[in-house]
């Protein structure tokens, strides 16, 4: 089996701002990546850049890992030049969700890792098969751990439990299709059902942003960026042949 | 649901200090060597450093908040920031950034990483000085804020209604404040009614009392007049207190009662903790 992106679309929450848009994603070849950065950081932008880059040509997510992505973000700003106010707010960090999927070596499965509250779906003939790593949409109004610019903040990456607790293994079949979204969608996902077949039918960056538009007018959808990257299970050549 | 307006530069939100600055404020806090008045100042100066910090993105400062300071003693009631911030009550703040007094540089003690500690330089802002005299015209006060606020109601009425944090030790001097709370505390946005909260701050030693529910163990008719001008807290609020170990319920009201500094510190990080910024 292998992965194909089928439609990435990305919705700042202010319409008139992309460049303030804080979520980011990656795509390789067998993995993605996609990072919502939070909004009361310096500069999680940045940040969340850095993550989904380094996921997608490295996935073995460990407590070195991130130490070096944090020494890159440290690296990138001078901070003694910087204003008072910029100052503190650099020191009190950035901070940003990482969610990211790979195929596994087997063809047959995929593994997803979720640190914060990034939403990866599952879905099999228009009906969702598992959501990870939240399932019901009130698990989104708790405070999510996130990947931080302060080294002591991410200690929970080198738990015995971290991939116990942040990683899910998926077994996938040609015309799956996995969704991986940011918070605002993800809640909005679990929350409705007409929301499946509703993002189903969308095959353009614009039908999306008409679709993110009209949800936060009816408040059924979280004022928020909203980045979704619809990936679809496909048979490899090989498979195909045979 | 009141209280869940998304705050965005579009529609901010306000934080409005009114501070007592009546001559008892010169008294020294519990268990501290320094006054009500210094310790309330620079709780309040670091109040507005962070939020200050918590608007500063690195392409700018965001206004998510339009801020003020009332001070009431002996001169009445007035708007208690100088400079620029005189001109008006409400200044957003990306202004209040910009128009600190001065910026001292202060020394702090943090961990090395390796077990020591190091003294680091701080830059600390100062926005308002201690002051204290006169008596306690606390009617006066929530009179001007009333008049802001009204005002501010009304260009913004989709934004996430101001928060009023009064800080006080002593009864009021120019009548009672109740029904001008009341009358405060009806003023609103789409998004709900003005917060008014309430903080008692005490010389004497004794155990505070943080959000109660009822007025049942407050001690004096006094401490009950401003547990019942604080507004019920919302719950994202009673969840901020809860996380900060306070026992809260979704009855519990906006008032400390016999507050010392650590009660103080709290008292303005919860009350300044709106919904979500944008």
């Amino acid at each position: 089996m292998r992965l194909r992106v089928d439609l990435v679309a990305s919705v700042a929450k202010d319409l008139q701002r992309q460049d303030l848009n804080e979520d980011a994603y990656a795509l390789g070849q067998t993995c993605f990546a996609l990072a919502d950065g939070a909004s009361e950081s310096y500069d999680s932008q940045t940040w969340a850049r850095l993550l989904t880059q380094a996921y997608t040509l490295d996935q073995r997510v460990s407590v070195q890992w991130v130490a070096e992505r944090v020494h890159t973000y440290l690296g990138s700003t001078d901070c003694a030049s910087l204003s008072w106010s910029r100052q503190a707010a650099f020191e009190r960090g950035s901070f940003a969700t990482l969610l990211g999927l790979e195929l596994a070596l087997n063809g047959v499965e995929v593994d997803v890792l979720a640190i914060g509250d990034s939403l990866a779906v599952h879905v099999r003939d228009g009906v969702m098969v598992a959501s990870f790593p939240y399932k019901v949409a009130e698990e989104f109004d708790a405070r999510p751990q996130l990947m931080s610019t302060l080294s002591p903040a991410n200690a929970f990456v080198g738990a015995p439990d971290f991939f116990t607790n942040k990683r899910a293994t998926w077994q996938v079949q040609t015309g799956d299709q996995i969704l991986l979204v940011t918070d605002a969608i993800g809640h909005w996902i679990l929350a409705h059902k007409e929301a499946l077949t509703d993002l189903h039918t969308i095959t353009s960056v614009a039908e999306f942003e008409q679709l993110v538009v009209s949800r936060r007018q009816d408040h059924s959808m979280r004022l928020d960026d909203t980045t979704i990257l619809r990936i679809l299970v496909d048979a490899d050549d090989q498979e195909s042949k045979t | 649901m009141p209280y869940q307006a998304p705050i965005q530069r579009t529609d901010p939100t306000a934080l409005l200090f009114l501070v007592d600055q009546s001559s008892s404020m010169s008294d020294r806090m519990a268990g501290s060597e320094r006054t009500k008045a210094q310790i309330v100042a620079d709780v309040l100066n670091k109040t507005l450093m962070q939020l200050v910090t918590r608007c500063a993105k690195a392409d700018g400062i965001r206004d998510y908040f339009d801020i003020g300071v009332i001070g009431y003693g002996g001169n009445g009631a007035r708007n208690a920031l100088v400079g620029s911030l005189s001109n008006q009550v409400l200044n957003p703040i990306s202004q209040v950034e910009t128009s600190p007094i001065r910026v001292e540089e202060r020394r702090r003690k943090v961990d090395d990483g390796a077990g020591g500690i190091i003294e680091q330089t701080v830059k600390f802002p100062v926005w308002f000085e201690p002051q204290a005299d006169g008596g306690t015209p606390m009617c006066a006060a929530i009179t001007k804020a009333a008049e802001e606020l009204a005002a501010w109601c009304d260009s913004h009425p989709n934004s996430y209604p101001p928060t009023v944090l009064h800080i006080t030790d002593g009864e009021s001097t120019d009548g009672s404040p109740e029904l001008l709370a009341e009358g405060l505390r009806q003023f609103q946005t789409t998004d709900g009614n003005i917060l008014l909260l309430n903080l008692h701050v005490s010389a004497l030693a004794a155990t505070a009392i943080s959000f109660p529910a009822s007025d049942t163990g407050l001690p004096d008719q006094y401490a009950k007049l401003l547990y019942r001008m604080s507004s019920q807290l919302p719950p994202h609020l009673v969840k901020v207190a809860q996380e900060k170990g306070r026992t809260v319920s979704s009855e519990s009201r906006g008032y400390v009662f016999n507050a010392d500094a650590a009660e103080i510190v709290d008292f303005f990080d919860i009350g300044t903790r709106p919904a979500q910024l944008r």
